[in-house]
Formats: structure tokens, sequence, C-alpha cells
């Protein structure tokens, strides 16, 4: 993979664009890999003013999965037994003895 | 390896009472391997763990205390992880008090051992449990303390041990879901302050174990070593538990899970009236006793008054009816033996008998479906005969139930005496029960009187005939005993057997001579020919509570080593009725044999239809009948799930082998030092390494 620095501008707009909207495939760490990657690329002079638009939304994107999974999570650690049935079946791998 | 815990019931029998349970398959043999050809042994870590242990730990036998399960929740034991402990012997309230105000040593764990009979409300609620070992309630209601308790051991040698049993008044609420609350309390206001009886149905959030006879003396000189040492002075002996439970919840998660079995097994009935039909417009009398009896740890059930009693007054009454100078198949009634298991759970037994003769289940005769009998009379629900169904339930004319007859709870009166106990003392066909049981009873040692006689009127004890009544409340019914209105002391170990023997005897005899007279729709006298056998009561008395391997036994079946068993019912399994069950079939069914063939050593050697018992071919209506509770059904997969939670659902959790071990373990401090000891030592290896290959690689020029 090319180095950052020596994409073309367009080029990295359309990096991230492409990975923006592939993050709505239920791919939040898309969404943070595309942030993390190219945000450094925001800082050259020539970087177009899109683009911190797209890393934007996909680092919200992220943090909004992070948000909700991290509540089902909690809520499904603490809910399991009281669900039931309905429980056990989305569970791979259930507890013995509690 | 995860494992089902329970002890597997080997019987070598000599037939299979048309059964498939008893004959194991063949084992097959193969050609042996010549020692050439065999691996050389490697040394790994397994070899040197196995061969280190002997020197660290001290294996001790146990009986758990298992987790049980019904539609609101669970009783019993659970360990969620393997729990190390130092030992602390408590003899008293005042050693417990002692050692929680002491606090022990800041950051250990401890684990009580203890006599059997100790563990009383008053100290249970002494003990200081650390969160994670209780439940939310539980941690409400103690004292924050340092010390953390993390399981109890009990040691065997207890003089006042006794059976929990005695008191089915303790069947829980769910599990006793059908009338006669009134009499039930006042048994429970009567035993609660019982040592075990509290305890049986409560959760228990640490292991409890008991030492089993074997290696009391290990763990008694493990706890005072630590005595002698002052629980200060390292080293001290800890013991680690294993005592882990499966099954969580309620039984309908569990069965869901397939993390335990319905408790239960197969109750027995049998009549000799071979020709039993369901329009055949004959009345039919029922005499009836439970089979099985319950304790804090299931292994140690010993019930002798409740259930054993009952069971064995009821084989001499079959005994003395076949003895009866009028052929019994010519009586113009049917009489009909019903002895019930799992009664201590739910009455599970006289339940499922009665709602099935009540209401035949239909038989729905699919393909696919689990059923491991060979030619079963019903694929599903997976039933090996449908006998059942020849019982007319409205043609029940009586019920007569032997409950505790050992005369323990006997009140103290010039004359002993057993009780008559009615459900509804004024209805007429009751009073002419009652008329009976007094007329044969006249000038005996032993009277028998009605136990609302004081004018007080506690209904029925909890009873297998509970069952038949909440069908048809008409029905004349009679629960006999040794009790009026309370249980007394169950009997222990220590029990007279000759007092007790007379006094089942006698129970019987007068039922015998009762259920006789009645069967012919007489009043007068019985003949003396219908008498109880007291030396047969005597014998099955030994049988059933000392020595399972005795003469009696061993003329059914092949059987050695087994002595004391337990009383305890176990799980639900597919046609494998369990010691007690089995020898009650074989009793009764050469009692009640129609037909006499020639000699067998197994029933290969009978006729279809026929079985093997006393080396004889016999004809008998004798059947088990699946006893689990009515709360559960059975499914096409062979699984159970909950259908009523209002009904009985108890099961019993899947658990590991339960144990326990002993190791010495050293100060906190010490372990410490061990531990960065050991750090530095494999650091300066992994150094010395490094530079000896860098060493030599630059001197030798192998690198």
């Amino acid at each position: 993979m090319p180095s950052i620095d020596k994409l073309a501008p367009t080029e990295i707009l359309s990096i991230a664009k492409k990975m923006f909207w592939g993050g709505f495939a239920f791919l939040p760490f898309l969404w943070l890999v595309n942030f993390m990657y190219l945000w450094p690329a925001t800082k050259r002079a020539d970087a177009p003013p899109e683009l911190k638009k797209y890393l934007l939304m996909s680092l919200a994107g992220s943090i909004t999965w992070l948000i909700i999974l991290s509540t089902w999570f909690g809520l499904f650690v603490n809910m399991r037994v009281a669900w039931g049935a309905a429980a056990d079946m989305i569970t791979v791998v259930i507890p013995k003895g509690v | 390896m995860s494992m089902r815990g329970r002890k597997t019931r080997v019987v070598q029998s000599r037939e299979c009472d048309g059964a498939v349970y008893c004959r194991p398959p063949p084992v097959p043999s193969f050609p042996p391997i010549p020692i050439s050809s065999l691996p050389l042994p490697e040394v790994n870590a397994q070899d040197i763990a196995t061969t280190l242990y002997p020197y660290i730990y001290k294996d001790l036998s146990t009986w758990p205390c298992v987790r049980l399960l019904n539609a609101t929740g669970t009783i019993g034991c659970q360990s969620l992880s393997s729990a190390t402990g130092i030992l602390y012997t408590v003899q008293s309230q005042t050693d417990l008090d002692s050692f929680v105000s002491s606090g022990g040593i800041s950051g250990e764990k401890y684990a009580v051992i203890m006599y059997y009979g100790l563990m009383t409300r008053c100290v249970y609620n002494g003990f200081p449990y650390a969160s994670r070992h209780t439940s939310s309630d539980q941690i409400k209601s103690t004292t924050p303390t340092t010390v953390e308790i993390l399981g109890t051991i009990s040691a065997p040698s207890n003089p006042r041990r006794r059976s929990a049993a005695s008191s089915p008044s303790l069947t829980p609420p769910r599990a006793r879901s059908h009338g006669r609350r009134a009499h039930r309390r006042t048994l429970h206001a009567q035993t609660a302050s019982s040592a075990w009886h509290w305890l049986d149905l409560r959760q228990l959030q640490f292991p409890y174990l008991r030492v089993e006879p074997d290696r009391p003396a290990l763990a008694r000189y493990a706890a005072n070593s630590n005595t002698n040492q002052s629980y200060t002075n390292y080293p001290l002996n800890a013991v680690e538990f294993n005592a882990f439970m499966f099954g969580a919840v309620d039984t309908a998660t569990c069965l869901r899970r397939g993390w335990c079995s319905p408790v239960g097994g197969l109750s027995v009935y049998s009549t000799p009236s071979a020709s039993l039909a369901h329009g055949d417009g004959k009345p039919v009398i029922i005499v009836s006793a439970a089979m099985d009896s319950r304790s804090f740890f299931h292994d140690l059930t010993l019930g002798i008054e409740n259930d054993v009693s009952g069971m064995i007054a009821l084989i001499a009454v079959a005994d003395a009816l076949s003895k009866s100078p009028v052929a019994l198949t010519t009586f113009p009634k049917h009489i009909i033996y019903t002895l019930f298991t799992a009664e201590a759970w739910g009455h599970a037994g006289s339940q499922r008998f009665v709602s099935d003769v009540y209401q035949n289940p239909t038989c729905a005769n699919t393909t696919g479906n689990y059923c491991p009998y060979t030619a079963p009379a019903c694929s599903y629900p997976c039933l090996r005969d449908l006998d059942f169904t020849r019982i007319n339930f409205d043609a029940i004319e009586s019920v007569w139930e032997l409950n505790s007859v050992a005369q323990s709870s006997a009140p103290s009166s010039p004359q002993p005496s057993f009780f008559a106990h009615f459900d509804d003392t004024t209805l007429p066909g009751n009073n002419r029960l009652l008329q009976l049981l007094v007329n044969v009873s006249g000038g005996q040692q032993y009277a028998i009187q009605a136990a609302a006689a004081d004018g007080v009127d506690r209904k029925l004890p909890p009873s297998t005939v509970q069952a038949f009544l909440q069908k048809k409340r008409s029905i004349p019914a009679v629960v006999i005993s040794d009790f009026q209105k309370q249980l007394g002391n169950d009997l222990d170990d220590a029990f007279d057997p000759t007092a007790a023997t007379a006094a089942i005897c006698a129970a019987a005899n007068a039922t015998a001579r009762a259920v006789w007279l009645q069967a012919q729709g007489l009043t007068s006298v019985s003949p003396v020919s219908v008498g109880a056998n007291c030396t047969l009561v005597g014998m099955l008395l030994g049988c059933l509570t000392t020595n399972y391997s005795c003469p009696y036994v061993t003329q059914f079946y092949n059987i050695s080593n087994a002595g004391r068993i337990t009383h305890y019912t176990s799980v639900y399994s597919y046609g494998n009725p369990g010691l007690i069950p089995l020898l009650m079939f074989n009793i009764l069914g050469n009692l009640t044999a129609s037909h006499r063939g020639g000699k067998c050593a197994n029933i290969r050697d009978c006729d279809p239809g026929e079985h093997c018992i006393t080396q004889q071919c016999v004809t008998t209506l004798t059947r088990y009948h699946d006893a689990y509770g009515t709360g559960l059904q059975m499914n096409l997969d062979g699984t159970f799930s909950v259908v009523d939670p209002t009904k009985g659902t108890w099961a019993e959790s899947v658990w590991d082998q339960s144990g326990l071990r002993v190791f010495v373990v050293i100060a906190r401090n010490f372990q410490i030092v061990e531990l960065v000891v050991g750090i530095v030592w494999t650091a300066l290896s992994v150094g010395l390494v490094i530079y000896a290959q860098r060493f030599l690689g630059k001197t030798l020029k192998v690198a």
C-alpha cells in the first residue's frame, strides 16, 4: 500500500469516501481505521476540505457503534439469565452453573 | 471432562423383569497387542504432575450436597469455582463465635470442619460469608466480617445422625400443590426445629461435603493439626473443594440446557387379579405406600420410619393376603398394591400414576422419536406397557395407605396405637374403613383409632392418598400412621429393629385383615391365616436399612457388598428402576403370580410376558410405572421440559465428581517470596542461556 504522503489529494478523498460508505455495512472498525489512517492527511496544505468532514463522520459513526455495542454487552451480561430461552438461543457458549 | 456424578447402580440380575436395564452389553474382545510394538513411554508434564501429586495432596472421598431445581429456583449447594481454605474446626456455637470475632488471618480463607449434626439454623446463621459466595439476600442478613468461609465439611461420627426425610410436610410449596394445608402446617411447625429438616430445602452458595467414613481420620487430623498451630503458625493444612453443579436458575432453564434430569424413578404396582379389566365392573381397592425418602446428603438418605416402614408393611399385607383361604381371584373386588417413588419430591410417583390412570395418556406412535424399549406399547409418550389403563379409576372403592408405622412418632400412652387419618370424617365410606380397622385391631397389642378422636379434624397428612382424592374427593381413603398430630423423632441408625418390626407387623396385620374383609364385603373377623409374617418384616427391615446384600434379596438376584443403600429416589432413567423398586417388583411379582412355570436362569428362559423370579418363570400383573413430576413432559427426542410450573417439577443438576483434597499451605509472605525467587530464577536462566549461546557462538564459531 502506498504511503499516504505520496497519494494525490483526490485519491485520499476517494479512499476516505469509500471507507466511510463502506462502514455502513456494519463495519465500525472500518470507520475507525478511516479516521486514524487518514487523519494525518488533513494536515497537508493541499488536503481537500471535504476530507475532514468524512473522517469526522467516520469517527462519529465508530463512537456510536462503540456506545451501542457497549450498551448491548452490559445489558446482555446482566440480563442474560432473566431473558431465559431467548438469551440462550443467541449465546454461543452458555456458562454452566449460573 | 464433565460427567454426571451419580453413582452407577450395578445389579447382577438373574432376570430382568422384562426390562432392558440390568444386563450390560457384551464387552467386545480385542486381540492382544505385542509389548514390543508399543511405543516407548514418554516423560511429560502430566507424568511429573501425577508423580508429585501424592506428595502434595491427600484426596478425601466425600458425599456431596447436590443442587436440585424446581419451577421457582434451586436448593442444595453450589461451588462455582474450585475453592481452597484453611481447615478450621468448629465444635460448638462458642467455637464459631470465637472464630468470627477473631477475624482470622488477614487475607486468608477458611473451610469449616464440623460434625454432621452441628449445622443447626443458629450455627448456619452465624456463618460469615463473603459476597461472592452468597446470594444477595444472605449478604444483607450477615454481619460484615473479614473472615471468609469457603465451604463446610462434615465428619461422620455424629451420634445424633438421623434422616431428614421424616417430614413429608417439608415438601416445598410448588411441589406440594394440593390440599390439606392445615395438617401440613401443624406438622411443619413441629418438625422445623430439627437439625436437618430446615436445611435440606435451602439454597447454599458454598460447597458442603461430608467425608466418607473411610478417611475421617485424615480430615480430623489435619484440622486438629491446625488447632495445635493456633491457626496462625504456618504451615497449616488446607483443603480444596470441588463441588460444581451445572444446573442453574430453575428446572425449565436447566432442562432446556440439558444440564439436569428429572428427579424420579419407577413406581411399582401389582395385583393378584390377572384378569383385571377396565370394564369388568369390579370395584378396586388400592393399598398404597411410598418407597423413597429425602435428606440433605442424598447418598445418606435413610428413611427407616418414612418410607421403609410403610413399604415393608405393604409387602407384609400382600404376603398375608396371598395366604388367604379364599383365592383372591375369586373376590368380588380387585386388590391393587401400589408403591410410589419420588414421593418426597412433590409426590411425583402417586401424582403421575393417578394422572395416567384417571386420564390415559394419548399415545402417538410416531416414528423417529426416542424410546429405548425394545417393543414399547407406546412410542410417544415412551411407555413400556399400557396395563395401567386396565385400572378403572371410577371403580376405585377405597384407598389404604401405610404411612409411618414403626412407632417412632407414637405418643406415650398405656397402649401403643396407630392412627387413621381421613380427609372427611363425616364421609360414610371413611367411617366404614375406620370401623373395619378398629374391629380387626380389637384385643391386639396395638390399637387403631381415628386421628380426629380428640375432636380436632386435621385432615390428611402428606400422603399418596392425596393424588387419588385430588381427582375424586369422595373416594373413601385412610392413611394409617403412628403419629396423630405431629411427627416425632425419626429413627436413626441406632433404632431398635425388634420394636420396629413388631410395630410394622402389627400395622400390616390389621390392614391385611381389614382389606381382606372389605374385598369380600364382609365385616366379621378374618381368618388367622391372613396375618402378617413378622419374620418377613424383620428380614426386610434389615435388608433395606443395613444390608441390601442379605440372603432375602439375593434369592431374587445376585448382588454383593451393597450394604446400606440410599433411599433417595435419584433421577428418572428409562427402564432403570433403582434398587428398591427392583426389589419391590420382584417381591410383589412373586406374591401375586397367577401362574408358575418351569425353572429359569434369566428372563430369556421364560415365555414372552413371563418374568424369571426366584429361578422360576411366573406370570404376574406387576408393572413399573414412570415417576417424575407431573409438571414435566417427555419430549419426542427423549428430553424433558416443563409444561406446568404449578405442579411437580423437581430436577437434579448434573455435577462433576465432587471431592476434597488436603494439602499444606505456607504463610502468604513466604508464598510471595517463592514467587519472586521463581521469577528471578527464570530470568537468570534465560539470561544465562543467551549469554552462553553468544559466548559459544563467538569462541567456537558454531553459530
